[in-house]
Formats: C-alpha cells, sequence, structure tokens
C-alpha cells in the first residue's frame, strides 16, 4: 500500500502544468495546495463596484409588492371556474371550455411572470403600471357578480 | 418570425368559438322564453370583439421582441380574452330577466 511520503511531489507538479507552460512564462503549477494564500479567491476591494442596475430596487419592491395581489386574483379564477359550467353536450364546446378555464386560473401568474420578464430593464414605474393594469383587467368578475348576487340575496331576504 | 403569430392566431380563433355560438343561439333561446326583447347585444358583440383587439394588441406589443417574449406576450392576451370572456357569461346570466 502506497504511503503518503511515497508520493512524487514532482510528478504532481508535471502532471499541473501544460506543455509550453515554460515558453509562456508559466513555471508554476496551475494549482496549489490548500495552505498557499494565493490561491484563496481575491477579496473584493470594493463592494461598491458592483451597484445595482438603476431602477433595480423599484422594480423589486414593485414585484414583491403586487405579488399578493396576484395570488389572491389567481385563487379567486381557481374558485371562479369552479362555478362556471358550458352548458354543453358538444365534446368540442367542452374541450375548448375547459381549456379557457385552465387559460384563465393561469391568466393571473401568467400576466406577473411576463411584466417581470418584460420589464427587467424598463423603468421601475413601467413595472407598477402593467402590474396595475394586469390587476385591473384580471379581477375574477364571475366569482364578484356571484358575491354581488349573493349580498343582494342576503339584502332582501333580511 | 411569423410562425408565433399564426399559431397564436389560430389559438385566438379557437377562443372565438364559444362567443360566435353564443351569439348565434341565445337570441332564439331569449325568443324561445318571451323575452327576445332582453338579448344582450352589446355584451355578445364585445364577447366577439375582444379576441381579435387583444391579438392586434400582443401583435403590437410583441413586434421587434424575441420568440420568446412575442409568445410570452400571445399567451397572455389569450388567457386574458378567455378571463374577459367568462366574465361577460357570467354577466349575460346576471341580467337576464326572470323566466316566466
Amino acid at each position: 500500500m502506497a504511503r503518503p511520503e511515497d508520493i512524487d511531489d514532482a510528478g504532481d507538479d508535471d502532471a499541473l502544468r501544460w506543455a509550453g507552460d515554460e515558453e509562456r512564462g508559466r513555471v508554476v503549477p496551475r494549482l496549489r495546495g490548500p495552505g498557499d494564500a494565493s490561491s484563496a479567491p481575491a477579496p473584493l476591494e470594493d463592494p461598491e463596484e458592483f451597484e445595482e442596475a438603476p431602477g433595480a430596487r423599484g422594480r423589486r419592491i414593485a414585484a414583491i409588492a403586487y405579488a399578493v395581489p396576484y395570488l389572491a386574483i389567481t385563487i379567486g379564477w381557481l374558485f371562479a371556474t369552479q362555478q362556471l359550467s358550458s352548458g354543453s353536450q358538444s365534446l368540442f364546446t367542452e374541450i375548448v371550455w375547459q381549456f379557457g378555464e385552465f387559460l384563465a386560473m393561469l391568466s393571473a401568474p401568467l400576466w406577473f411572470a411576463a411584466v417581470l420578464t418584460l420589464t427587467r430593464d424598463a423603468r421601475a414605474a413601467a413595472r407598477v403600471g402593467w402590474f396595475a393594469v394586469g390587476l385591473g383587467v384580471l379581477l375574477p368578475w364571475p366569482l364578484i357578480l356571484q358575491f354581488l348576487a349573493a349580498l343582494r340575496l342576503v339584502g332582501s331576504v333580511s | 418570425m411569423i410562425l408565433v403569430p399564426i399559431i397564436f392566431g389560430a389559438l385566438y380563433a379557437i377562443g372565438l368559438f364559444g362567443p360566435i355560438s353564443n351569439i348565434g343561439a341565445l337570441p332564439a333561446v331569449y325568443q324561445a322564453y318571451g323575452i327576445g326583447d332582453a338579448v344582450p347585444w352589446s355584451l355578445l358583440v364585445l364577447a366577439i370583439a375582444l379576441p381579435p383587439a387583444l391579438y392586434l394588441l400582443a401583435l403590437l406589443l410583441g413586434s421587434g421582441r424575441a420568440p420568446f417574449e412575442r409568445a410570452l406576450i400571445f399567451t397572455v392576451g389569450l388567457a386574458t380574452s378567455f378571463a374577459f370572456y367568462f366574465g361577460l357569461v357570467t354577466l349575460v346570466g346576471a341580467l337576464q330577466p326572470p323566466i316566466v
């Protein structure tokens, strides 16, 4: 069995060199030992060098702020589609209806993802604006109308 | 790339199937129940007009963008068109006068 002292360090060094290194002025092995301080990554001298892109903070805050309303709309559509029915016996109509329900359930996450993707480099105000438009457009009206109808029913009973 | 608008054109056309069926069948049903005057024409026409309008909007917003971004915009438009349609269908049901 080979003992640690039997290992040929010179052989290792040879293995860590490329042919022709000497001609290019590289005479040290490409990999160094763990104790070698120069092998550690150089510390960041100036963290300010890696500043965020302009408006990145605003865009991130907008995304976080709108995540909850969009989640609420998604849940709203999940419930809304449970109340809907095509009322048709036709297979094609039923397939189209189911496809539409599937897309309606995904409309809010899709809008959210699209705004995140397409306003990567835009101003924060543009991202906020598109998020706001989506909130207005994608309200789960079937659920809201049913809720209003239920309120009216309760109002008329009481 | 022309393929993305063509594929989504077909999908948006499928989305028109429901609104066109409704405008063809609903007036006759309303007539049969004696509420022919209450046909919500504006909502039925709006349901037909929305998918093409959203398709054109998606086409405009996606022009000059990469195919993936165009497809994403078209998908969002298609989902929005179905969401609108379901809202309109529910509204038509809510506005329907009581059948006596």
